[in-house]
């Protein structure tokens, strides 16, 4: 299970977060939890991604805080940022870098439904993730492609 | 009536249920409106995830095994602690009828200098301790930590260990390499094409087990390369025993 749970687990939190380390970090915590349950859910992977999802709330609620209380040295820090290197901007960096302003400007739930479906979760599965009625996700799920279509063709040209 | 939104993306994604897409595929036979409107669906959601495939990073080499190695948040139990006190009575049982051990001698001293006291006591002579041997070929029973990683291209297991720590080494048709000590506390720290333990302590015995079709493994005891296996090539500081395992030690000679 580990093998294939762990891999998508993953790619959704590196997705939703942008950030690997934080993604390996959130999807290890997760399957810690669920060794440390002891028994396994009737859903595993709906168990784990709900885990993983709530830590992942629970760090960037911690570091809007630490944001609000530590507004000067943030400034001062991104004033001292070094320049982005050469990879940085490469074309495919650039790529990457327009579909995460796309996806960043949806709506968490618009944002949350795209990843889980693209990592193949079932209606179910999604509907109770984000807690949603299991019945409108085809529709949802249409709107938020729609939003994230128009998102990404506002930034960019079009595809 | 044409379909709607949430039956296509339904069809999209196998969620119809079975008389749902029955009918749903009859409308499509005769309906050419839907039927370019699942189309559009499935070109939207094909642009989507390639979309979002840009957003990926290579994933972590953990593997399960590295999981045994967190601490289960349970409290322990009347019987886990009557076992604790029943094996910690065992355990000092063997060590004090094992021959050549220095605990009989050690009570005795410690019983003398209670009853006579401290002046009378005389100075405890202390057993050499002699050099651990391994049977050839013969894994330790008992895993209490290790780790598995995929060795990629090349990998480096680098041990950072104490003076007399030995590895064990053999060759497996796994997919992964794996190390386990067979006590002690060892830290295990997986990075890209580096495999790190650490281990201060009492001496302990590590196995690693390479697979076969790894292309490149190198192990090393501080700066020393020990074992290198190129594709189907072994070198080792060490003669492979009658099972083909490799027993390396700090003080393996150089070849």
């Amino acid at each position: 299970m580990f093998g294939t749970e762990f891999r998508r687990l993953f790619r959704y939190l590196d997705r939703l977060s942008g950030e690997p380390d934080l993604a390996a970090d959130l999807a290890q915590e997760a399957f810690v939890r669920l060794h440390a349950r002891g028994t396994m859910p009737e859903r595993p992977e709906a168990w784990l991604v709900t885990v993983a999802l709530n830590l992942f709330r629970n760090v960037k609620t911690t570091r809007a805080r630490q944001r609000r209380l530590l507004t000067v040295a943030r400034a001062e820090s991104v004033l001292a940022d070094p320049a982005p290197s050469p990879a940085q901007t490469s074309a495919s960096a650039d790529a990457s870098a327009k579909v995460r302003v796309a996806i960043d400007r949806l709506p968490e739930r618009d944002r949350g439904m795209l990843l889980l479906l693209a990592e193949g979760y079932s209606y179910r599965d999604i509907a109770s993730t984000l807690e949603l009625k299991e019945a409108s996700i085809g529709t949802l799920l249409a709107r938020a492609k729609r939003a994230f279509r128009e998102s990404y063709e506002g930034d960019t040209d079009a595809p | 009536m044409h379909l709607d939104s949430e039956r296509i993306q339904r069809l999209l994604h196998g969620e119809l249920r079975s008389f749902d897409e029955a009918e749903v595929r009859a409308h499509l036979t005769a309906c050419a409106s839907c039927g370019s409107d699942v189309a559009r669906a499935e070109r939207e959601e094909a642009w989507m995830l390639e979309r979002l495939a840009r957003l990926d990073h290579e994933p972590p080499r953990f593997t399960v095994k590295m999981l045994g190695l967190a601490p289960r948040r349970r409290r322990p139990g009347w019987g886990r602690i009557a076992a604790g006190i029943v094996f910690a009575l065992a355990a000092a049982g063997a060590a004090y009828a094992a021959p050549g051990s220095p605990l009989p001698g050690a009570i005795r001293h410690a019983v003398e200098w209670l009853s006579v006291g401290w002046h009378s006591v005389r100075p405890a002579v202390r057993t050499p301790v002699s050099s651990a041997t391994f049977p050839a070929g013969t894994p330790a029973a008992g895993t209490p930590a290790g780790i598995a990683v995929v060795p990629g291209a090349s990998l480096i297991v680098a041990f950072d260990v104490g003076r007399v720590d030995t590895a064990l080494v053999w060759l497996t048709d796994g997919a992964e390499v794996e190390v386990r000590s067979t006590g002690g506390a060892a830290t295990f720290t997986s990075g890209r094409g580096r495999l790190s333990i650490e281990h201060r302590g009492p001496p302990v015995r590590f196995e690693v087990l390479i697979p076969r079709t790894a292309p490149l493994v190198e192990i090393r005891f501080g700066a020393r390369q020990l074992f290198l296996k190129r594709k189907q090539t072994v070198i080792a500081r060490s003669d492979p025993t009658r099972a083909g395992r490799y027993l390396l030690t700090q003080s393996s000679p150089e070849r």
